[in-house]
């Protein structure tokens, strides 16, 4: 999903991890109702928000020991995530010590270790610098194909869209205004990149 | 116990010791301030104690110079352990204190002696030199008028034996003996068990307060640190049932409060010894607690601990409306005051004055139960228990169940209630 600030993006992302009720419409998750069947739902997705913060005195390791405690999946999951998170001894210190980039390393390699259906990422590389976002798109990328994970991911970056989906969504004043892959996106606007397109799509 | 539930409250307890500000303040903080107090009322009392033994420094101005007013000056050099120095008529008493050595100057009347004789007043001045304003100082200006009255006494006693050879005068002075004993619980106890008791009381009401206080801030805290760290989004998305979030906070820091009673309890002992080991005195724990049934006793520590669970719900509820650490801490600290000012009524209501529809109804006080126990085995009463521990139960359900609804809807990470959005909504 692309689209500027206050188009919806978030709220959509919200409603489909239940954390949000929709006023309108219905809302469902591989069949399952985000309102009716939540709890159901919450075992298909994980989620990941923008701001997402962890806890400052547990380690690394031990927070994604106790989220994968949460999921009841065993410690094969802890160490993939550990090798994802890609943050090696770091793990061990407690998360207060990390940088932004560490912290949001060890929320990607959380949300998609327990290998959900579907991964719900809020601009997952916002706040960190162009090396540690490359390598996480990397990872995105291999991960979601090597353990069959669905990514819903919401972005302003149009490159990391354009690495990542297979489909694109642009967003505005809470609707989607177009739909496609980044192609297809890009020659039914007659744009010369996605995000000519995406500014030809909004102001349409 | 699922293990969800396990691991969340694994996750409470061990964020909650990791967090100095938690740790420090709320578990090791009270202790320290109790083993710091009590060392320096310790030390206060004995020096209190040591200056009363010391005694005065008395300069007496003896105008009369006969009989009467030598005895005196006798009695008091031999009552005082301090110095007493007599200085000859016309003396001036302002030039005595320029010299600082005195704490008293007492200014004996021409008819001292003549008026004693006659069984009339004597008016001796008497001027103290106030140092400083410690309690030694007015335990030390005491100690003179002790002595006047035990002067006065013996002074009794010579004219009642001139008077009447065969009495037996000290006798006399005690011929009404109090042989005291209780009756606690149907039970006969002895007196100086109750006064040991009773004076100890004031512990009954600054134990469960300072423990209520010191849970509510912790539950404040790991309320409002999950608002704070922005972790509470991802919990909410997570596939465990949302209210064993609000209960592992709750029983979270349930554990931690325990482990702060202990360390306040063994505190709070300390500094009771430390004062009463300055006046030679000791602390008769289980000799007082003795006199309670080990029944009563139970039932308080479970009244006390059912009260807990209430106030690190009720806590947990009303920080989730904070959006940090701190506005989640100044909301249940302002909250709590409904709770605060009815328990500390209910301490020194006799309620025995009190109609049993009165007594049911404060039996309905909130996080009251141990108090309510403690008061009904002095009247050997039943029902006021029972209906002060099924309100407890019943109101530590209602904040459960209302904590669980709250943490399933969707309002809990939009609501945010401050000094600053209430303003706000005042003004408007």
């Amino acid at each position: 999903m692309v689209g500027p600030n206050g188009a919806g993006k978030t709220t959509t992302l919200r409603i489909i991890a239940t954390l949000l009720k929709p006023t309108k419409g219905k809302v469902e998750v591989f069949g399952k109702d985000v309102v009716d069947q939540a709890e159901e739902v919450r075992r298909l997705i994980s989620y990941l928000p923008e701001d997402a913060g962890a806890y400052p005195y547990m380690t690394g390791i031990e927070y994604l020991k106790f989220i994968a405690s949460l999921y009841g999946v065993n410690e094969d999951y802890v160490s993939d995530g550990a090798e994802l998170s890609g943050l090696g001894d770091a793990l061990q210190e407690r998360i207060k010590t990390y940088s932004k980039g560490m912290k949001r390393r060890l929320q990607v390699a959380r949300t998609l270790m327990i290998r959900p259906k579907l991964a719900i990422l809020d601009e997952p590389t916002s706040g960190i610098d162009v090396l540690y976002s490359l390598q996480l798109r990397n990872e995105i990328k291999k991960k979601s194909k090597e353990w069959g994970i669905t990514i819903l991911l919401s972005s302003h970056n149009m490159l990391e869209i354009e690495f990542l989906c297979d489909r694109v969504a642009f967003v505005h004043d809470g609707k989607i205004v177009n739909v496609g892959t980044p192609l297809e996106l890009i020659r039914k606007t007659n744009a010369s990149n996605l995000e000519e397109a995406f500014m030809r799509s909004i102001s349409n | 116990m699922k293990s969800s539930l396990r691991s969340l409250i694994s996750k409470e307890t061990r964020e909650m010791l990791r967090d100095p500000r938690i740790f420090l303040l709320m578990i090791v903080a009270p202790i320290i301030i109790f083993v710091l107090l009590g060392t320096v009322m310790g030390y206060a009392t004995e020096k209190t104690v040591q200056a009363t033994t010391f005694g005065l420094k008395i300069a007496i101005i003896n105008n009369d110079e006969g009989e009467f007013s030598r005895y005196f000056i006798q009695f008091l050099r031999s009552f005082s352990n301090g110095t007493v120095n007599i200085y000859p008529v016309g003396t001036d008493p302002g030039a005595l204190f320029q010299s600082k050595i005195y704490d008293a100057v007492l200014v004996i009347p021409s008819n001292f002696t003549e008026s004693l004789a006659h069984g009339k007043t004597a008016v001796v001045n008497t001027f103290y030199f106030v140092k400083d304003l410690s309690i030694s100082s007015t335990v030390k200006f005491s100690s003179l008028n002790s002595a006047v009255n035990a002067f006065q006494q013996q002074l009794l006693a010579g004219l009642l034996s001139s008077a009447y050879p065969n009495l037996n005068v000290t006798s006399l002075f005690h011929i009404i003996s109090l042989n005291e004993s209780a009756i606690l619980g149907g039970r006969e106890v002895s007196f100086s068990s109750i006064n040991s008791l009773l004076s100890g009381a004031i512990a009954l009401i600054v134990a469960p307060l300072m423990i209520f206080s010191i849970a509510s801030s912790l539950a404040a805290s790991s309320m409002g640190i999950e608002k704070e760290e922005k972790t509470l989004e991802i919990l909410l998305t997570l596939p465990i049932k949302r209210s064993y979030i609000m209960f592992s906070k709750v029983f979270g820091a349930f554990i931690l409060s325990l482990a702060g009673m202990i360390g306040m309890g063994i505190g709070f002992y300390y500094y009771i010894s430390s004062v009463l080991s300055g006046v030679g005195g000791r602390v008769e724990l289980v000799k007082t607690l003795y006199i309670l049934s080990p029944s009563a006793l139970a039932e308080a520590a479970i009244g006390l601990l059912l009260s807990l669970l209430f106030i690190l719900g009720a806590s947990i509820l009303i920080s989730s409306l904070a959006s940090n650490v701190r506005e989640a801490q100044a909301m249940t600290s302002y909250t709590w005051l409904p709770i605060l000012i009815p328990y500390i009524l209910l301490m020194y209501i006799d309620l025995s004055q009190l109609n049993s529809a009165s007594v049911l109804a404060i039996s309905l006080i909130p996080a009251s139960t141990p108090l309510i126990v403690l008061k009904s085995y002095f009247q050997g009463w039943v029902a006021p228990v029972i209906v002060s521990f099924a309100a407890n139960i019943l109101y530590f359900g209602v904040v459960l169940y209302l904590g669980a609804k709250w943490f399933e809807g969707e309002r809990i990470l939009s609501t945010r209630v401050s000094r600053k959005n209430l303003l706000y909504k005042l003004r408007k």
